[in-house]
């Protein structure tokens, strides 16, 4: 158990977590404020502080959980790429982002400290986390994605409600943004968990509750204890289904009554995203990024002995700057990573080093297993990784054999044709390196959709470069046998109903990292002809056909497409001279610059 | 957890990292308020019942109520006069489907497949079920739409009821299963409480055979109840190892085990009749009367749903490291089997947990051997493209595959029976397996597999058929053909069931690549050349004569069917076909004047360019 100083463990510096704790605090109090920019003294940060509102509706829009899907115009990352799906946020907090942006003077003034090179910190305590956080994002998608070598933002949160789904913490995970967002939760503090229940259990009791923390209402730190507990037991049993249904998946479970209950159960979408910090109580403090430990901490943490701790629950909540002092005074950050995890001591034995912190967040045996299988699963998508990264090379060789079949074809119709008419012995061995290398994409794919693969898997650049050289090499060839086995006639044309996951996934990939917004579908040019060629007895199609040369055309003079689309006889050239299209002209510019 | 397996990295199965999820279900199920709706809506029933038989003098065997709540619509349904142990044990002895048939109640044949022809089920539930059946119908009719095969009912449906009353619905939740489609994804959900388990293993093959239904049962039993491990063992004077199966008990769906300690949430019939049998230790086995036991689980449900965001401590030892086991003990600490873990126990526990982790890892084993069959497929699709570039090579011989492959006379035509064999094997296996599903599992394959499958039985029946009439004097290969190819062409069939039209202008251009679709067409080819030679043979009757001349004149009309839907591969045009060979030995006793014509002004030639 590696035990560090809070700096170089989590990159921030103890100063300045209290600096801004304090100043989160005090940012509660500045009436009629969106938010408040200040200066740490003695650093280089400039710190925007989001503070709280204090109603039920600025939490929950409507019931159960007031999510809705993000606009991937404001957040496009925040997306599963080969998935296909959008990210949902809690729509109250992201109204009150876009308020905050549409608040000129925010904008301008993050602006100017980027110019100036200066780093910029989020922050916010209680339900001003949320909206540091989703700034955070939008400062990302507007700063660190076009040009990643910008000084990178910070997120500091305490004691925030949660904001997103398992697809945002996935997103940001993908774009290596997760390290940016630090969390810290005492342990019983109630409002981090209130995120996992629904509105409809608790609509009676949270304005109340609400009141408790709002410093500016005649109910704050008015303690009512029976309240208190109510709302604790409420809010714990939500909790505690919540992460029982994800460690019943993490821990891989079997038993399919767990997708009937999920039909009875209301569960919370949100999940937490970013590292977390616990603070156990007594000084000490646990920095955890595996998400999905994070969420099973979120209860078992603040599970007790009895429901007497049901007062600390919400006065934690309020407690944040006393007890980072007496943290950072220690100086010491326990770190678990996925390594700590799997091998977690079940007991609480004193005697083990690291029991005594774990002893201190009040873990329980049932907890420490659901730990581990958080940390085991994590390794295991990683060596299922491993695992397929030893396959790029076998896919390499299989693009270096068809590159070389495409370039023996050129001097006859072109690979499309070649390999449509399958006349040789090469075109034979074409297909079979075609379908080797569809069995391997597939097995991918497939891990993809099962979750079985690190979150970073969909960002790495190496795999995003072999996928878009794949999916223009060989899917010509799959369109080509799709049309050479009639398949159009019974499953329709192959861009509607026939055209495999791996491609389509491929080309997402390179839309996302090129932040492409139309369509890149270079590879799927044959299956436009092939329609085309269908048609080609209604003479209203001409124009349709000029369109996709000049097209065409362009997407040569980019490099997406290869020049041999013209060669003679290909069945593009013929749907061209059947309409009189030809224009020899231009095919010996591009003649030229076939290499 | 994950696995591998898609790359063949061989972990040894005892170093996977296996977790048992049974807690965290239970959890979900505890906490999911469905389990005191359920007993709520039983215990009001039952007091209903009760005052209705006091006032009236007179029992009514089964009592039911639908309550339509906001949520969910609960149906519950309680015995009266209550059951007891004693009457169980009177009904306790197994009824078979046949028997069941025979007595004409076959209700629940649909329960049999080819795969699992029969099953049994507790004399006492199903006498109590047909004793009320008039009842159950109308109940029915209430719960699904006979239209469109979905619930009727807008809210989710539960369907439950406790001891004798649970076994009842869980065979009503059966009857209702059946009656829905499908397709439909609303699906009702049966929960018991303290129900004496109602069938033989038949009955638990059957249910867990169609993939979700054994989801929608669960089962609650706790530790005090004896009525859940009654018939754990059968009631036979001595029991013996060599106790055939079908008389012995067998749980299905998932269990709920419980004791005022914890609880845990079960599905593999193995690892529950473990832990009913450590439970049974607990159980008084006394007389308890139903009323009491359904206080007693209301009870303990209260108890369960208070404690469950509270910690407890375990008494864990420190030398437990794996959490496959640590999981374990945790789940028999929680079902309240204390006696087990006394000292003079101390083996049999030791002994039961490492059976219970053995069968975990099996289990575990087997799942992620299951995974991910689609890698298979391009596997298949790699061995097609061979055969289909051994076609192409043949044809270039003039010759044809399927007269090359018959001759066998060189390397590549070795080869090929290597791939075949492949193919063949694999696509044994799954239509086996396909085949062995209930039939309302819906379609037998997917359409992706059955493209595969019906490309598959067209490129290598034809090789199957050579291989069958290289041997000289075999005759009536479809009389005797695979099981496997006649059910691919069957679902084949089943599947296009719009009706054929003309052929269109596409696939008149494309013929010259197919397939022909009759994968049987080269035998019937064999069988007329056999007649023509009967034909011309001056030993044959005339008898045979006669009939020989009756399957060539079918024929003959067979093959110009086929050629005006372009059914057929130009291929057998090739000069060195079997077919040419019966042409040139039946064209001056050809009868048909389409295929004559058709045949001698070489028409095929029109035919492969499409424009016959």
């Amino acid at each position: 158990m590696a035990v560090f100083r809070p700096g170089e463990s989590i990159g921030f510096r103890e100063q300045v977590v209290m600096k801004l704790c304090s100043i989160d605090m005090k940012t509660h109090q500045s009436a009629g404020k969106l938010y408040v920019c200040e200066k740490i003294r003695n650093s280089s940060e400039l710190v925007f502080s989001f503070p709280g509102s204090w109603s039920v509706s600025d939490w929950f829009i409507r019931s159960p959980f007031g999510e809705v899907k993000v606009d991937l115009e404001l957040f496009p990352s925040l997306k599963h790429i080969g998935l296909n799906e959008i990210a949902t946020v809690n729509e109250a907090f992201l109204n009150r982002f876009r308020a905050i942006l549409a608040n000129t003077q925010f904008k301008k003034e993050v602006r100017t400290a980027v110019t100036d090179g200066k780093p910029v910190v989020f922050t916010g305590h209680s339900l001003g986390g949320p909206i540091a956080i989703l700034a955070t994002i939008w400062f990302l998608e507007v700063y660190i994605r076009p040009d990643p070598n910008k000084v990178a933002p910070l997120c500091v949160t305490f004691g925030s409600p949660l904001v997103g789904d398992r697809i945002v913490s996935h997103a940001l995970r993908r774009e290596n943004w997760s390290r940016y967002f630090i969390n810290f939760v005492l342990r019983y503090d109630i409002v981090p968990r209130v995120s996992l229940t629904p509105l409809s259990f608790v609509e009676q009791q949270l304005q109340r509750i609400l009141n408790f923390f709002n410093p500016r209402s005649p109910f704050y730190m008015q303690e009512n204890v029976g309240e208190a507990s109510g709302f604790y037991v409420t809010v714990m049993r939500n909790a505690l289904s919540v992460v029982s249904h994800a460690a019943c998946k993490i821990m891989g479970s079997t038993n399919l009554l767990l997708d009937t209950l999920s039909n009875f159960v209301e569960l919370s979408p949100y999940t937490p995203l970013g590292t977390y910090v616990f603070c156990t109580g007594n000084g000490k403090l646990v920095a955890i990024k595996n998400p999905d430990a994070v969420l099973q901490l979120l209860f078992y943490t603040s599970q007790s002995n009895s429901e007497a701790v049901a007062l600390n629950s919400l006065k934690d909540h309020l407690n944040y700057k006393h007890e980072l002092q007496e943290c950072l005074k220690k100086q010491s950050v326990t770190c678990l990573d996925d390594n700590h995890l799997e091998a977690l001591p079940l007991s609480n034995d004193v005697t083990v080093e690291i029991n005594m912190v774990l002893n201190d967040l009040g873990l329980s045996t049932r907890a420490r297993l659901c730990l581990r299988a958080a940390g085991e699963l994590e390794k295991q998508k990683k060596s299922n990784q491993k695992a397929i990264d030893i396959k790029m090379e076998d896919i390499e060789r299989g693009l270096g054999k068809l590159q070389g079949y495409k370039k023996r074809c050129q001097h006859k119709v072109g690979y499309y044709d070649a390999f449509k008419l399958s006349k040789d012995k090469e075109d034979f061995d074409a297909n079979v390196k075609r379908l080797e290398l569809a069995g391997i994409w597939d097995e991918i794919i497939e891990m993809l959709k099962r979750n079985e693969l690190p979150d970073e898997f969909e960002g790495r650049k190496a795999w995003i470069e072999i996928g878009t050289r794949y999916r223009r090499l060989v899917e010509p060839l799959d369109i080509a046998n799709y049309y050479r086995h009639l398949k159009n006639e019974d499953t329709g044309p192959y861009m509607v109903r026939g055209r495999p996951k791996r491609y389509k996934c491929t080309q997402r990939w390179r839309e996302h990292a090129e932040r492409m917004s139309n369509e890149s579908l270079e590879s799927c040019f044959w299956a436009e002809v092939e329609e085309l060629c269908i048609k080609s007895g209604n003479p209203s199609i001409r124009e349709t056909i000029l369109q996709l040369k000049k097209r065409v055309e362009q997407q040569i003079r980019n490099g997406d497409l290869d020049d041999d689309v013209f060669l003679k006889g290909s069945t593009f050239d013929k749907l061209l001279k059947e309409h009189s299209l030809t224009n020899l002209d231009q095919n010996d510019i591009f003649r030229g610059s076939w290499s | 957890m994950l696995y591998c397996q898609a790359f063949g990295q061989s972990s040894r199965m005892n170093q996977l990292p296996i977790f048992t999820s049974g807690f965290e279900l239970a959890n979900l199920a505890v906490n999911s308020n469905l389990l005191h709706l359920s007993l709520s809506a039983i215990a009001a029933l039952q007091d209903e019942v009760n005052r209705f038989q006091q006032q009236q003098q007179q029992s009514l065997p089964l009592g039911c109520r639908v309550d339509r709540q906001s949520k969910y619509t609960i149906v519950a349904l309680v015995t009266s006069p209550s059951c007891t142990i004693h009457h169980l044990q009177q009904g306790g002895d197994l009824v078979s489907s046949a028997d069941l048939k025979q007595k004409n109640f076959p209700l629940f044949e649909f329960l049999c497949s080819k795969g699992n022809p029969c099953f049994s089920i507790l004399t006492a539930a199903i006498t109590l079920f047909y004793n009320c059946f008039t009842d159950l119908s109308c109940l029915r009719t209430q719960l699904v739409d006979p239209v469109t095969g979905n619930l009727s009912v807008d809210t989710p449906l539960i369907i439950t009821g406790n001891s004798l009353g649970g076994s009842v619905a869980s065979l009503f939740t059966l009857w209702l299963l059946d009656s829905i489609s499908p397709r439909s994804n609303k699906r009702p959900f049966c929960i018991t409480f303290g129900s004496p388990l109602i069938g033989n293993l038949g009955l638990q093959r059957a249910i867990s055979e169609r993939s979700t239904w054994n989801s929608c049962f669960l089962h609650v039993a706790a530790n005090q109840d004896p009525v859940p491990s009654l018939f754990l063992r059968p009631h036979i004077p001595q029991f013996l190892a060599s106790t055939p199966q079908t008389i012995l008990y067998r749980p299905f769906g998932a269990f709920l085990l419980c004791s005022e300690l914890g609880c845990t949430c079960v599905e593999d019939p193995e690892v529950v009749v473990r832990f009913l049998e450590s439970m049974a230790l607990e159980s008084t086995g006394s007389q308890i009367s139903d009323e009491y036991l359904l206080r007693y689980y209301a009870e303990i449900l209260e108890t369960l749903k208070a404690r469950l965001i509270l910690k407890r401590s375990s008494l864990l030892g420190l030398s437990v490291t794996d959490s496959l086991e640590a999981g374990i003990i945790l789940q028999l600490e929680a079902i309240g089997a204390k006696r087990i873990q006394q000292p003079q126990h101390n083996k049999d526990f030791t002994n039961l947990v490492s059976k219970l982790k053995e069968r975990e890892q099996i289990r575990m084993f087997n799942k992620r051997k299951a995974l991910n069959p689609s890698r298979k497929l391009n596997e298949i699709k790699i061995k097609m493209a061979y055969l289909e570039w051994y076609k192409k090579r043949c044809k270039a011989k003039e010759i044809g595959y399927y007269d090359s492959y018959k001759n066998h006379l060189s390397e590549s035509d070795r080869d090929v029976t290597k791939y075949k064999k492949f193919l063949t094997n694999y696509w044994k296996d799954l239509v086996e397996e396909a085949e062995k599903k209930p039939q309302k599992e819906g379609k037998f394959i997917q359409l992706t597999w059955l493209f595969a499958g019906t490309n598959y039985r067209r490129m290598v029946e034809p090789l199957e058929i050579a291989e069958y009439y290289r041997t000289h004097g075999n005759r009536n290969y479809e009389a005797l053909r695979s099981e496997h190819y006649r059910l691919l062409e069957k679902w084949q069939k089943e599947d296009a069931d719009r009706p054929t039209g003309p052929p269109s202008n596409k696939k008149k251009k494309e013929v010259a690549g197919a397939l022909t679709e009759d994968s049987c067409f080269w035998a019937k080819v064999e069988e007329a050349i056999i007649s023509c030679e009967l034909l011309m043979a001056p030993t044959s009757s005339a008898l045979e004569k006669q009939s020989s001349r009756e399957c060539l004149i079918d024929f003959e009309k067979y093959v110009m069917e086929q050629i005006k839907n372009y059914a057929v591969s130009p291929e057998i045009f090739l000069r060195e076909s079997s077919f040419m060979k019966w042409w040139g030995m039946y064209q001056n006793t050809a009868s048909n004047r389409s295929l004559i014509d058709f045949m001698r002004n070489s028409r095929n030639v029109q035919y492969e360019k499409g424009c016959f």
